[in-house]
């Protein structure tokens, strides 16, 4: 066995002999990326493969494990629970950030003609939902819902309305939903739609209204185009991260009633981690990311080729 | 006489008013059910303002409810992810700011990991872990947390160093400082605000992150973000005080953090596509 000496000295040769390489000019900023690369590549690409690789095979906990080729993905085509979690998915991807982004240019057009203090006291105001755990959003807003003593419902009673039983009924734990997730995601889009507003040059603005356009030709021949590079922006990080949406469900429906409100990644997690059956939960995982590739691959396509047009 | 633009400027407030009171209706509906006495809160019509004030909620959920204990576990895995993910991902970005380090495929590789949904790995997570004995430690989930935002402090911080003009570090090479003098001196100081930012930033995405969790947590650890929405009363009803007065306490801290974060926000989201 070495010595405690020996050791040392090897480790100080080793340390001279990286210390040497890494001084090499060339070599210096890969050394820097090194450490992070490696990280990722352990940390996030190696477990990708991996669950690519349960995603063909039957897997649970306990039993062995046997290759199953394509059964699993055949069985998620059958599967009615699975496209149900992507219809519901597709809610916030589409319909949810529909919303978000009228209201938010909404909201950026009113920010950009108020007082700069007040619009500075809302803005931040407005990060408060979007910063928050999205799990404190999911129990602020199933408050709000409680049939029983729930404020929304006796408010929209004092205006003549009966609230739906929010939480028990299939709409209107959707809607239910939809609403907690406008009201965490709608300053994302407001505060990046303002940024985007206020970075247009106010004299092209003074020009048009010299030339006598009405608002509304401005809005529709000036703002909304040079605004489409900031539209596209926003709306390709909202919908890549609409998709993976688990967190809101989990403070506010669990999924019900029944598994009416289960968005495709919550339905992950339910086979995956209630029924363990770890094979099929890989190939429902493949399956998402394959989407959010040629989603994200498209998005960006489009945001490109926006930004450039915009440009020129 | 109410001209038009005038007429359009009092739209705008009204608007921007009616926006923040939706804004902070549930918020404050989470302040005043956190210091209501617990029957208060099943009475119907609902009290806008609590009868009497009272600090039940706060020491039910802090204490009998194993909050205070959640809360120790966030900030644990919370610290730990700043630290790795900055510790890993300041070098790189510096790297790929300024030598232009795998170019573009590289950048873009990192940042799709960030785009990657988390329940994609997590399986295999659940399953090594398991395996290598390291289920349900505070060490795995500062490692996977780490994972989701090294890409992020990659490119933010990318975005910053990208700012600082090379010629500074330039004329300091010049006069034989060494790399890490000039780091130190030259390059870190004017780097500080936007390191201030991104190290909060990642502290936020830990603490808030739930999949994780969740899912790669026993018995020995539990994050709020698991225990805060099942905190019942008997079996099945939840006890809305305790949630609500833990829940206040978590996102305390993130509240005071984001009005010194205002400016910093436009970059952040945008990955550092828009600079203020």
């Amino acid at each position: 066995m070495a010595s405690v000496t020996q050791i040392q000295t090897r480790m100080q040769r080793a340390f001279d002999v990286m210390a040497c390489w890494v001084r090499q000019e060339r070599r210096f900023p890969w050394a820097l990326v090194l450490p992070a690369c490696v990280f990722l590549l352990i940390m996030a690409i190696a477990p990708t493969l991996y669950v690519i690789v349960l995603s063909f095979c039957n897997y649970s906990p306990g039993r062995t494990l046997g290759f199953a080729g394509l059964g699993n993905f055949i069985r998620a085509f059958q599967d009615p629970r699975f496209w149900r979690g992507l219809y519901i998915t597709g809610w916030f991807v589409f319909v949810s950030i529909g919303i978000q982004l009228i209201l938010g240019f909404t909201n950026a057009m009113a920010l950009q003609r108020v007082h700069a203090r007040f619009r500075q006291f809302a803005t931040t105001v407005m990060l408060v939902p979007m910063m928050i755990a999205p799990t404190v959003v999911g129990v602020l807003w199933k408050m709000e819902y409680k049939a029983r003593y729930g404020a929304l419902n006796y408010l929209l009673e004092q205006v003549g309305i009966t609230g739906p039983d929010w939480l028990a009924e299939k709409t209107a734990a959707l809607a239910g939903l939809i609403i907690a997730d406008v009201w965490e995601w709608t300053p994302f889009m407001t505060i990046l739609l303002l940024a985007g507003l206020q970075s247009l040059s106010q004299e092209i603005y003074e020009a048009a209204y010299v030339d006598g356009s009405t608002a509304w030709q401005v809005f529709k021949n000036m703002t909304l185009p040079l605004m489409r590079p900031f539209i596209f922006l926003a709306v390709f990080l909202r919908m890549v991260d609409a998709w993976k949406t688990f967190d809101l469900i989990f403070g506010v429906t669990r999924g019900g009633p029944g598994d009416f409100t289960e968005s495709i990644a919550w339905y992950t997690y339910k086979v995956g981690f209630t029924y363990f059956d770890l094979g099929y939960a890989s190939a429902l995982s493949f399956i998402q990311l394959l989407v959010i590739i040629f989603l994200g691959r498209f998005l960006l396509q489009q945001l490109v080729t926006v930004t450039e047009e915009t440009r020129s | 006489m109410l001209t038009r633009g005038r007429f359009t400027t009092l739209l705008a407030y009204a608007w921007v008013i009616l926006i923040l009171i939706w804004t902070i209706f549930p918020l404050y509906w989470l302040v005043i059910t956190a210091f209501k006495p617990l029957d208060e809160f099943m009475t119907y019509p609902p009290t806008f303002w609590p009868s009497h004030w009272t600090l039940d909620n706060f020491v039910e959920g802090l204490v009998r409810q194993q909050g205070a204990k959640a809360i120790r576990d966030s900030l644990v895995i919370a610290m730990g992810t700043f630290i790795v993910s900055m510790g890993l991902g300041m070098p790189a970005a510096y790297s790929i700011a300024r030598y232009k380090t795998g170019g573009m495929d590289l950048a873009f590789t990192v940042l799709s990991i960030r785009f990657m949904p988390p329940i994609v790995p997590v399986v295999a997570f659940f399953l090594i872990a398991t395996k290598l004995g390291i289920f349900d430690t505070y060490g795995l989930l500062i490692l996977v947390n780490s994972m989701v935002n090294i890409p992020f402090v990659i490119w933010i911080m990318k975005s910053f160093f990208e700012e600082i003009p090379y010629s500074i570090e330039e004329a300091a090479q010049v006069d034989g400082a060494s790399w890490l003098r000039i780091v130190k001196d030259h390059v870190l100081p004017l780097a500080a605000p936007g390191l201030v930012a991104v190290s909060l930033f990642c502290f936020i995405f830990a603490w808030n992150e739930l999949l994780f969790a969740t899912i790669l947590t026993g018995r020995h650890i539990q994050p709020f973000t698991k225990i805060v929405p099942g905190i019942n009363i008997g079996h099945v009803e939840p006890h809305w005080g305790a949630i609500a007065a833990l829940g206040l306490l978590v996102i305390m801290p993130i509240v005071l953090l984001a009005f010194y974060m205002q400016k910093y926000i436009v970059r952040g989201l945008s990955y550092g596509a828009l600079r203020e």
